[in-house]
């Protein structure tokens, strides 16, 4: 597509987190840092960074893509499948990218990467799940005049303090103890992310949180050691935007991990009101969406040449913090100081058009194998 | 008439340097490796000496150690003792032991502080060569700087007096080499348009050095970092004093004649880009073509266009002789020899062997037109097809390397037609 071609550059000020979309983990160079989101007409159009490093996107739908550069198979089908989606949220897409790489789309690393995490994440889920119910016995199991609950070694038997438990509550919650077993369950899947019970700090949400901690230390390390005005002033808009994210996340995390503070009451509120549950157990992930590239890009850079070029492939990419993440917190969320130095970044032709994309493609691709990783 | 050694050991060396020379690149690959845990220097030397040429195609990884770090700076300007002349804007490879051993006398107990950064890392660590080349390499040019003639000079087989001014060129580039260094990366990685301060810094006082050591800069800078090139134009035409202009630009023309000669050497790079691996290749490549797209474009060369016309046919024709067997041995017979499916280990190679020839055949087009490449290609691409029929291949392994040689429309179309039908 020629420039003259292009859809026009647009301003990018986005109220909310479905406005600002979510980001795709393609693979395609000039794609890094597209966002999709839904549109009034039940489609998914794509916000894609300026690839100039400037102001502005642009916004298309697939079609308008091709014309633009000739993506790979994994994002056509990537594409495909985010169509089909009912609601575009990070989880959906993340369960998309899974998807995708397991079916060896993004090659032999990020297949086998891929499989192993699929079955990760059942395993994971099974131990929210534990916990979930384990945490519940500890909360109410001293309510009720329970029968022996030992097994025949003499040790506490969990199983039937378990089910006990589940079937004095469930009535008291006005529902049946299947009800209830499958309300555990549920909560498992929205909660499995955000890390619950004493393995807290091990769920995907806390380590992505960690990583990106790291990321903004590491960066603030190596731009204490540079001269450059430019890339100094890079690092600080990163680190700026970064720290709010951290606020933000960690504050969100925390009022997520506190629901199983009071289980009775989580399962009363997910009986009559899911959806809140679900939004408040999904804004750390909506708040970090975009930032698990980013750190994967600068943690693949081997020296330092490796992490100015990497710098200038991020600044690109920094998620702006819509007006909707100051309602999520007490926390002030001014993101007109942070991107106030974001301007032109000039790449070698090379880069994009030349003869290192299948490299970035091959990079990318092994990005996906890491992500689909646990840290 | 040759006479062959009485003894036992040395017909022994004599034999495996003659097996050596008919090895394929991943036999002397692993050779290099094992040798690389010998602790004989001098037999280690006798038997890798004749596959110095090869070595230096194959770009192996080797231990990262003290005087191999030292001279990293220098890699592209090192040639055989038989290949230098004094004067002449390069290093023989007689004379880094010498003078490593001079740098590291100098170090003292210091030396041991470098060695354990270095410790147990390979070239390749370039996070690492930096770092410890940082603490070296300016404290080894002043230590080479006031250095007298080294007592072992003889066995360099140069006479004494060599000693002085080569001396005093090689300083001129560890002083700069950390600055070289950032050019080469990021040439390396093509990330990133040359920095005017990295340039400023190398050219600062380089007027004040030897005519030999600012060639060898430049010709650093032209071999590693041709991206550079306009910067330093730039900086070296906004130099006010005249005189230091006038050396600076006589440097420019010096070095850039070296390289215009090491390119048109009968067996230089051109051969090395037949011989070197095919990852390999594709960067060269990138760096010759955009070393000679910059002596083009560079008004001061009008000169060299006839060279350089006669230089970009000789590459096109290395780059299409490399691209077809890099092709034919690395894509086309492990598929057509193929008896079983393809493991993951296997498709990791040929994806890997496509995107190598893809970035070639990339860069290649610019130098010389398309040519047979498409035809290639699709060849390639009809053999990955073959081979899926036969059963080497799974669908998606068959649409990936599809993908790479063919194009992603093709490959996409294929996958869709695929799932339609199931």
């Amino acid at each position: 597509m020629s420039e003259t071609e292009l859809p026009r550059l647009k301003p990018y000020h986005p109220m909310t987190f479905q406005e600002r979309g979510v980001a795709v983990p393609f693979t395609t160079p000039l794609l890094g840092g597209t966002r999709a989101r839904p549109t009034d007409k039940q489609r998914v159009e794509l916000v894609i960074p300026n690839p100039a490093g400037g102001r502005g996107v642009y916004i298309m739908p697939w079609a308008g893509i091709a014309a633009w550069c000739q993506p790979t198979l994994h994002d056509s089908v990537f594409n495909d499948r985010i169509a089909s989606l009912k609601n575009v949220t990070p989880a959906a897409i993340r369960r998309v990218a899974l998807q995708l790489s397991a079916e060896g789309l993004a090659g032999e690393e990020a297949m086998e990467a891929a499989c192993q995490a699929v079955n990760l994440e059942k395993g994971d889920r099974l131990v929210t799940n534990y916990q979930l119910l384990m945490t519940l016995v500890e909360q109410v199991g001293g309510r009720f005049a329970a029968q022996s609950t030992t097994n025949g070694s003499g040790k506490p038997d969990l199983m039937t303090q378990a089910r006990l438990t589940v079937e004095w509550i469930s009535p008291r919650l006005g529902r049946t103890a299947s009800w209830t077993a499958t309300a555990l369950e549920a909560l498992s899947d929205v909660l499995t992310n955000i890390g619950v019970g004493p393995s807290g700090a091990t769920g995907r949400l806390p380590r992505l949180l960690a990583m990106l901690r790291n990321l903004r230390t590491a960066m603030a390390e190596w731009s204490a050691t540079r001269q450059n005005d430019d890339q100094v002033e890079y690092v600080s808009m990163a680190c700026t935007v970064a720290d709010l994210t951290l606020s933000l996340a960690q504050a969100t995390l925390a009022q997520a991990q506190a629901l199983t503070g009071d289980m009775v009451r989580l399962l009363r509120n997910w009986g009559t009101d899911p959806g809140s549950i679900s939004q408040l157990a999904t804004r750390p992930e909506w708040l970090l969406d975009g930032w698990e590239q980013i750190c994967l890009i600068w943690n693949h850079a081997r020296d330092d040449a490796g992490r100015r070029a990497a710098l200038v492939e991020i600044i690109g990419l920094i998620p702006i913090l819509p007006k909707e993440a100051s309602e999520w917190s007490e926390i002030k969320c001014d993101m007109d100081r942070a991107i106030r130095f974001r301007r032109l970044v000039s790449l070698n032709e090379d880069w994009r058009t030349g003869s290192i994309v299948f490299e970035l493609i091959a990079r990318n691709e092994h990005l996906r194998a890491i992500a689909c990783r646990p840290a | 008439m040759q006479t062959r050694s009485a003894d036992p050991a040395g017909r022994a060396a004599h034999a495996l340097r003659h097996q050596l020379r008919q090895a394929d690149d991943q036999k002397i690959i692993r050779i290099t490796a094992m040798l690389d845990d010998v602790a004989d220097p001098a037999g280690k030397q006798a038997i890798l000496d004749p596959l110095r040429d090869r070595l230096g195609s194959l770009k192996p990884v080797r231990p990262l150690r003290f005087a191999r770090l030292l001279f990293t700076p220098f890699e592209p300007v090192i040639v055989p003792p038989s290949a230098w002349r004094p004067g002449d804007v390069a290093i023989p490879r007689s004379v880094l032991t010498p003078l490593s051993a001079v740098v590291r006398t100098g170090f003292g107990a210091e030396a041991s502080a470098i060695d354990a950064i270095i410790a147990s890392h390979k070239t390749d660590a370039t996070d690492v060569v930096t770092v410890a080349g940082l603490a070296l390499w300016p404290r080894a040019a002043e230590l080479l700087a006031v250095s007298p003639t080294p007592g072992d000079w003889e066995t360099t087989g140069l006479r004494s007096t060599v000693y002085p001014p080569l001396a005093g060129a090689v300083v001129t580039v560890p002083r700069r080499a950390a600055w070289l260094r950032c050019l080469a990366r990021d040439q390396a990685i093509g990330a990133l348009a040359a920095d005017q301060r990295t340039i400023e810094n190398i050219l600062r006082s380089m007027a004040d050095e030897p005519p030999e050591g600012c060639a060898m800069v430049v010709a650093l800078i032209l071999l590693q970092a041709p991206h550079a090139v306009p910067v330093l134009r730039e900086c070296v035409a906004s130099v006010r004093n005249a005189a230091e202009k006038a050396i600076l630009l006589r440097a420019l023309a010096r070095g850039m004649e070296q390289v215009l000669t090491r390119l048109e050497a009968p067996s230089g790079v051109m051969d090395e880009i037949a011989r070197a691996p095919l990852a390999a290749a594709g960067q060269e490549v990138r760096r010759i073509a955009a070393f000679l797209g910059e002596m083009d474009n560079d008004s001061g060369a009008a000169a060299h266009r006839p060279r350089l016309k006669a230089m970009r046919e000789r590459l096109d024709q290395a780059c299409r002789e490399r691209f077809a067997e890099g092709l034919a041995e690395g894509l086309v017979q492990p598929l057509a020899t193929a008896s079983d499916a393809l493991d993951a280990a296997g498709q990791t190679l040929l994806e890997t062997c496509a995107r190598d020839l893809r970035s070639l055949e990339t860069v290649a087009r610019k130098v010389g037109g398309s040519g047979s490449y498409d035809q290639l290609l699709h060849q390639a691409a009809d053999t990955v097809l073959v081979a899926a029929k036969s059963g080497t291949l799974t669908p998606i392994r068959t649409f990936r390397l599809v993908e790479i040689l063919a194009g992603s429309d093709v490959a996409t179309s294929m996958y869709r037609d695929t799932v339609a039908k199931s």
